[in-house]
């Protein structure tokens, strides 16, 4: 069967994903930060499915509570899209969307850039305090794996920028007040 | 001297397109195919050797770091403040 050149790119980047999740999953391990137990993988009806029936929590308006279904097929029309979701056995303890800019002339693919993130509203989940990490990681894997020279974490809690910083982001402003954290991809 | 393609060449209007042979249709299909190859991603093993040349992200962690992760038990959240809501009414 031929695949048409969207589904050809769907597939690559899937697979270019699935070598990036492997690698941070290899990286937390050596860090002991997660044990053999961690899975990440792309957003898929599983993961919708288990979204649905497990998060039931509420939040703060401005503090998560996202329509991760919504989400999913906003970002997903474009097969580079960061789709992860992350696991501890069959638990899902966190989501994550981002995009990656556009090709420039020479083929370098300038951002990853995190748009929407959550962790899991139970509060004692088994990767409490690990899902920025780890999604941090994700993204930054994916981003080398695409030539990506920087990555940004779009919209973070004003609560967060200490934590960010000391994690190796800067601070920078979009237009329209966006505010979003950067640190660069080692090439 | 006009080609037999020529859409002036006598007895063609301007309405009829350009005859395009087999081979020259799969030239086209070929220039496309390299035109998306090019806008795509690089290839899965060209993907590897970029993350076989980087430690990533946690390997780089310095202990200071990695210990204010451990200890981390704040909000993890990103988005836009008007970003989609969940409704649990719609869940049922």
């Amino acid at each position: 069967m031929t695949l048409s050149p969207f589904q050809s790119a769907v597939a690559r980047c899937a697979r270019i994903r699935r070598g990036a999740y492997d690698r941070t999953i290899s990286d937390a391990l050596e860090q002991g930060l997660a044990g053999p137990s961690l899975r990440l993988t792309d957003i898929d009806a599983e993961t919708l499915l288990a979204w649905k029936r497990t998060w039931r929590g509420t939040r703060a308006p401005g503090a998560g509570g996202w329509d991760w279904e919504t989400l999913w097929k906003r970002f997903r029309r474009r097969p580079t899209a960061l789709q992860l979701a992350i696991w501890d056995g069959d638990e899902l303890c966190g989501l994550a969307l981002g995009r990656v800019s556009r090709r420039r002339a020479l083929g370098v693919r300038h951002t990853v850039s995190v748009h929407y993130m959550e962790a899991s509203p139970e509060p004692e989940h088994p990767l409490a305090g690990l899902i920025a990490a780890l999604v941090i990681a994700a993204a930054e894997r994916y981003g080398e794996a695409l030539g990506a020279s920087r990555l940004r974490l779009m919209d973070p809690l004003p609560g967060l920028m200490g934590y960010y910083r000391k994690l190796g982001f800067t601070i920078a402003l979009l237009p329209g007040r966006r505010v979003y954290f950067e640190k660069r991809i080692p090439q | 001297m006009k080609s037999p393609s020529d859409s002036s060449a006598p007895g063609r209007t301007d309405s009829q397109p350009p005859a395009v042979s087999t081979a020259g249709r799969k030239r086209m299909g070929a220039r496309i195919r390299r035109g998306i190859e090019r806008i795509m991603a690089p290839s899965v093993e060209e993907a590897e050797r970029r993350m076989q040349r980087n430690p990533g992200f946690l390997a780089s962690l310095t202990p200071e770091q990695l210990a204010m992760i451990r200890e981390y038990k704040g909000p993890e959240v990103l988005g836009r403040r008007d970003g989609p809501r969940r409704s649990f009414d719609q869940d049922g």
